[in-house]
């Protein structure tokens, strides 16, 4: 038998997921734009 | 609310809905809607747009009849004599939290319905503010009297409207933990109200005295400054003494620009939140606090208010933190403004969020308790069976006005949107704090991430409190 009568107790984490995921992006993308400037400064 | 969590009209209390997907699933679709209004807005919206409300007077003959000395007599005379009628209800009435007109009418029908309809409508609550009324009736007596004004002390610039963010807290304090049962008492005694009431009109009119009735209005009493929070949404305003049109959410703009205004905000979706929580998602976190707190000695009525008061500070800094995370955010994009313009700053575009979790904690609350408020209770104020005003008095509440899918699909519809809104919101601030759009639109990446969370935490709250 699979413990399914304590999932209740653990469907927060479906809810904190989108928000995780959001987050991860905005820093993968904030990384990256500072990469890209600091390379651009050191072209110049 | 709570006084009505032990009776069948609770908002917690939703006959089980039968939804096609998991609810959780809803939170997944909503954060999906929220990044790609995102990208929408990052495309589409390049110049700020609501910065200037566009502002458009309506027919001097329509202010001169809405506005004019005669309606604002009648409608100060309406809320006085309301006010007037809650107290006397709640102090000579019924014990019955839900036969008696004063809890109805004060925590549901004014409560919850000033800030919809003045959303829509525009600052409702201003004309039928009864301490305003009977300030400016005290201020006109003074001035025909001693010929001259009444002289006022000069509000202290730095204490903005915390007053009405602390009283905010307060209102929902004395509803919510004071009047929640938590199994011990039984919840908000009527008389408990009325007292409430009394005592808050001697404090409002005392300070009005001290400041003066408007500056009182605008900054410290806490009914004027949260239903005029969210009139700033609406279409509709007055300026210089004149009806008006104007682009909707524009005024919202300008509204922060007093201290303290993001506390009000925030002590509105903290103190929703709460209430929402408490009885669901936090419900387990609380009972276990509550059981360390009864072993150090403290009595169990006790124990539960210290408790509650704990988890609603707690929900306030929690929201806090959020929404400063995200300014902290927006902070790190090139050519941004201070920290602390950012954070007056963007503090209005909480408002829409606000008031969408109103809405989707106490939609079917308004529902079904309305129903009570235009039968029962308004024939029979006192609920002691003596009087049937409106030949309503037998009349119930019928709890099938609205299924329970329907009122998940309002709940789920109102947090959107109202996160939308506050991303639109958001996005137009942006752009007119950064002169190239594309920094703009990249300060954002923050506030999605702000908005994501707190449907997401909405959604939860209602999906545990319904479950």
């Amino acid at each position: 038998m699979l413990p399914l009568a304590h999932l209740g107790h653990w469907l927060w984490i479906f809810y904190v997921l989108p928000v995780i995921i959001v987050i991860a992006g905005i820093l993968r993308s904030s990384l990256l734009a500072k990469r890209r400037e600091g390379e651009g400064d050191e072209r110049n | 609310m709570s006084f009505l969590s032990s009776l069948p009209f609770a908002h917690a209390l939703i006959a089980r809905q039968d939804l096609p997907v998991p609810a959780w699933l809803f939170a997944w679709g909503a954060s999906i809607v929220l990044i790609v209004s995102f990208f929408a807005l990052a495309a589409a919206w390049r110049k700020p747009r609501f910065e200037d409300e566009g502002w458009r007077p309506l027919g001097a003959g329509l202010s001169r009849a809405l506005l004019g000395i005669p309606a604002q007599v009648l409608c100060g005379a309406i809320g006085v004599f309301l006010l007037g009628v809650a107290v006397y209800s709640a102090l000579r009435g019924t014990e019955a939290p839900d036969r008696n007109f004063s809890l109805t009418f004060l925590y549901v029908t004014c409560w919850l319905g000033f800030p919809v309809f003045s959303a829509l409508l525009g600052n409702l609550f201003k004309p039928f503010n009864p301490w305003r009324a009977i300030g400016r009736a005290f201020g006109g007596g003074f001035e025909a009297i001693a010929g001259q004004r009444a002289a006022h002390l000069s509000y202290p610039e730095w204490l903005g409207r915390w007053p009405a963010a602390i009283g905010l807290l307060a209102v929902v304090w004395l509803e919510v933990i004071y009047g929640g049962s938590g199994g011990v008492a039984v919840g908000l005694q009527p008389e408990a109200v009325g007292v409430a009431a009394l005592v808050y009109t001697g404090y409002t009119l005392a300070m009005m005295a001290l400041f003066g009735v408007e500056e009182w209005c605008e900054r410290g009493e806490i009914f004027s400054v949260y239903f005029g929070m969210f009139s700033r949404l609406g279409y509709f305003g007055v300026r210089d003494g004149r009806l008006g049109r104007r682009k909707p959410l524009s005024a919202a703009t300008n509204w922060a620009t007093i201290p303290g205004s993001a506390a009000v905000v925030i002590a509105s979706i903290a103190s929703t939140s709460f209430d929402g929580g408490q009885d669901g998602a936090f419900k387990g976190t609380i009972e276990s606090v509550s059981e360390w707190v009864l072993e150090l000695g403290a009595s169990p009525l006790t124990t539960v208010r210290v408790t509650d008061t704990v988890f609603m500070l707690l929900c306030f800094a929690g929201v806090a933190l959020v929404y400063l995370l995200g300014v902290r955010g927006m902070r790190t994009v090139r050519g941004a403004p201070s920290l602390a313009k950012l954070r007056n700053g963007f503090a209005h575009t909480l408002i829409p969020i606000a008031l969408a979790y109103l809405i989707a904690h106490y939609f079917s609350l308004f529902v079904f308790q309305e129903q009570a408020q235009f039968t029962y209770l308004l024939s029979d104020p006192l609920g002691t069976g003596t009087a049937d005003l409106f030949g309503t008095a037998s009349a119930g509440i019928d709890f099938t006005v609205v299924s329970a899918n329907a009122i998940w699909y309002v709940q789920v519809g109102a947090l959107i949107v109202g996160h939308v809104l506050g991303l639109t919101l958001a996005h137009d601030r942006a752009l007119a704090y950064w002169p190239d759009y594309r920094d703009a639109s990249r300060s954002q990446y923050w506030m999605l991430a702000v908005m994501v969370a707190f449907t997401c935490f909405g959604l939860y709250l209602l999906s545990a409190g319904n479950g």
